[in-house]
């Protein structure tokens, strides 16, 4: 009787042995798998896949931890009864989306990266074409925006050498919607400035010829393109850079606009040193009987306050050569040049000032 | 026969407990490397040494795969997935220390930047009195002093940044604002370098 049941518990023992020796062999844990998946998440993680291909590593990650989650509860079963089939589909999954979140990483750093250069350097252009055509138009509020603009500009090129696209992205697109206006601003005041074109050639063409017929100097102001024409019997003879108010665009208003005037004027007085601040002066008959005519229609009408002062003293004078707009309305150029015009000029020498001797589409602005 | 049979029992079950002495998960091991793994996150190694922190999860994914791997075997064995928990531990750590090293050389160099940054502003402001003026003094360098005024603005939104301990977009911020501090001196001594030279061209 002990003999057989010794003989019954052996085979029992020998049966249990090789089913479960049977069903550890085909049931092995999938370690490759999840390895190779935890690997690939990695490199997902290294190709930046969190921050630019969200969906992808998210499902990724989900997965992986969907493969561990279901490892530890197959192996929380008795051993014969443990199935690791979900734990491989999992794992395998993991790495099919690991592998598509590094490609569309990949694909989407490289876009982003041309994406964004194209932007930061069409933008640049931008900038530099505002400063180059209208740096010196007068911006009033706008010059705060424009100032932080480029400031913006700045950051998201730091941004850009830094690989961090989203800032990057965004402070482009605040940048892009100020110099668009600046840019807008600027081209509508120009456009709206250059209706008055017919009659500064008409002003041009007065004083050309009044040259002409006296056989002497006249003065012509190009105020757009900073110049100054010095006309000698018709013709043209020398040319100046000058200096203007601050506001130079359009004509001048009222007193303290900053605003050099435009329109036919003379010179009624000859400063030497020592009658004027500056060096020498040619004193222009501002305001004339036409603005003197519309200054009190502005008041008539209300543009301008009761107590508005039409302004006076506009000068062609020296001690410029600075570089920028420093004026109060006047004119000012070098000593030097300021030598020259003042051994040219007489009392009564015609000085017209206007908004630009060439026509709009004869100037490199490129309006759309 | 009846004792040989309860001797082989005996040895079976003492061969079960040797082993299964060696079979415990190292739980202890592996809330020592999450909690360490967690306190480099907390010091901000996956944004200041972002590869080395991904390096440091990818360590202890791998080590959970292994003890896993044991868990599913018959006769288990944590004792190398014991010493990977240490060394992803002991990592974890020096991945903290990167972190927090380069955020002290980041705080050292926006503050220098700054400082930096605060000087040309102070030197600008000097320049543009030194500046060409008109009739009624600073009118045309109104848009500088803007320029200036903006720099400043910028630089005292660094501090909001610094605070807020986003210190890589407060270096790019910075840096931006030294570049525009620097061109804004370069253009203001431009200016009054042609200036003097036409003043003394005129006194010659």
């Amino acid at each position: 009787m002990k003999n057989k049941i010794l003989l019954l518990v052996s085979f029992l023992v020998l049966v249990i042995a090789t089913v479960t020796s049977i069903r550890i062999k085909t049931n092995k844990p999938p370690e490759i798998e999840v390895m190779k998946a935890a690997n690939m998440l990695a490199k997902a993680q290294y190709e930046k896949s969190p921050k630019f291909a969200k969906e992808a590593f998210h499902e990724a990650t989900f997965h992986y931890n969907s493969a561990m989650t279901e490892w530890k509860k197959q192996n929380e079963k008795f051993i014969l009864l443990r199935d690791y089939r979900k734990v491989s589909e999992f794992a395998k999954k993991s790495m099919e989306y690991s592998e598509k979140a590094i490609d569309k990483s990949r694909i989407f750093i490289a876009s982003t990266e041309d994406i964004l250069k194209i932007r930061i350097e069409t933008i640049g252009q931008k900038i530099k074409g505002f400063e180059e055509y209208y740096g010196k138009f007068p911006l009033d509020k706008k010059r705060d925006n424009y100032t932080r603009c480029k400031l913006l500009y700045t950051e998201s090129l730091h941004a850009y050498n830094s690989k961090n696209y989203s800032i990057c992205k965004v402070k482009l697109d605040s940048v892009e919607i100020v110099i668009n206006d600046v840019f807008n601003h600027c081209q509508e005041n120009l456009i709206n400035y250059f209706e008055d074109y017919s009659k500064w050639n008409e002003m041009v063409k007065i004083t050309i010829s009044w040259s002409k017929k006296n056989q002497s100097y006249a003065v012509i102001v190009d105020k757009l393109n900073r110049e100054l024409y010095l006309y000698k019997n018709g013709k043209p003879d020398k040319k100046y850079t000058v200096e203007l108010g601050a506001n130079w665009i359009g004509d001048k208003i009222q007193q303290g606009d900053k605003t050099t005037p435009e329109g036919l004027y003379k010179i009624v007085e000859k400063k030497q040193n020592g009658q004027t601040k500056y060096y020498k002066a040619l004193l222009l008959d501002y305001p004339n009987e036409e603005d003197k005519k519309r200054f009190s229609m502005n008041k008539r009408n209300g543009i301008l306050n009761q107590d508005a002062e039409i302004g006076n003293l506009i000068e062609i004078h020296g001690s410029g050569g600075k570089g920028i707009d420093w004026t109060d309305g006047c004119i000012a150029l070098t000593d030097k040049e300021m030598d020259e015009i003042f051994k040219s000029c007489t009392i009564g020498t015609k000085v017209t000032i206007v908004g630009s001797v060439k026509t709009l589409s004869e100037l490199s602005y490129n309006i759309k | 026969m009846k004792n040989r049979f309860f001797t082989i029992i005996a040895f079976l079950g003492l061969t079960a407990l040797f082993f299964s002495s060696c079979s415990k998960v190292p739980q202890a091991e592996i809330d020592a490397a999450n909690t360490a793994i967690e306190q480099a996150k907390l010091a901000g190694a996956d944004v200041y040494v972002q590869d080395n922190f991904v390096a440091l999860q990818d360590s202890l994914n791998n080590v959970m795969v292994s003890i896993e791997s044991q868990k599913s075997k018959f006769i288990k064995n944590f004792s190398t997935a014991k010493e990977h928990l240490a060394g992803v531990t002991q990592y974890a750590g020096e991945v903290k220390q990167q972190a927090e090293t380069r955020k002290e050389e980041l705080k050292v160099e926006i503050q220098n930047t700054i400082s930096e940054v605060k000087t040309l502003i102070e030197t600008n402001r000097q320049l543009i009195l030194e500046a060409p003026k008109g009739k009624e003094g600073t009118s045309a360098l109104v848009a500088i002093k803007g320029e200036i005024d903006a720099v400043e603005t910028s630089i005292n939104e660094t501090s909001t940044l610094f605070e807020s301990g986003d210190y890589l977009a407060t270096l790019d911020k910075a840096k931006a604002a030294k570049e525009k501090a620097t061109a804004i001196n370069t253009e203001l001594s431009g200016v009054i370098a042609k200036y003097k030279t036409n003043v003394k061209n005129k006194k010659a």
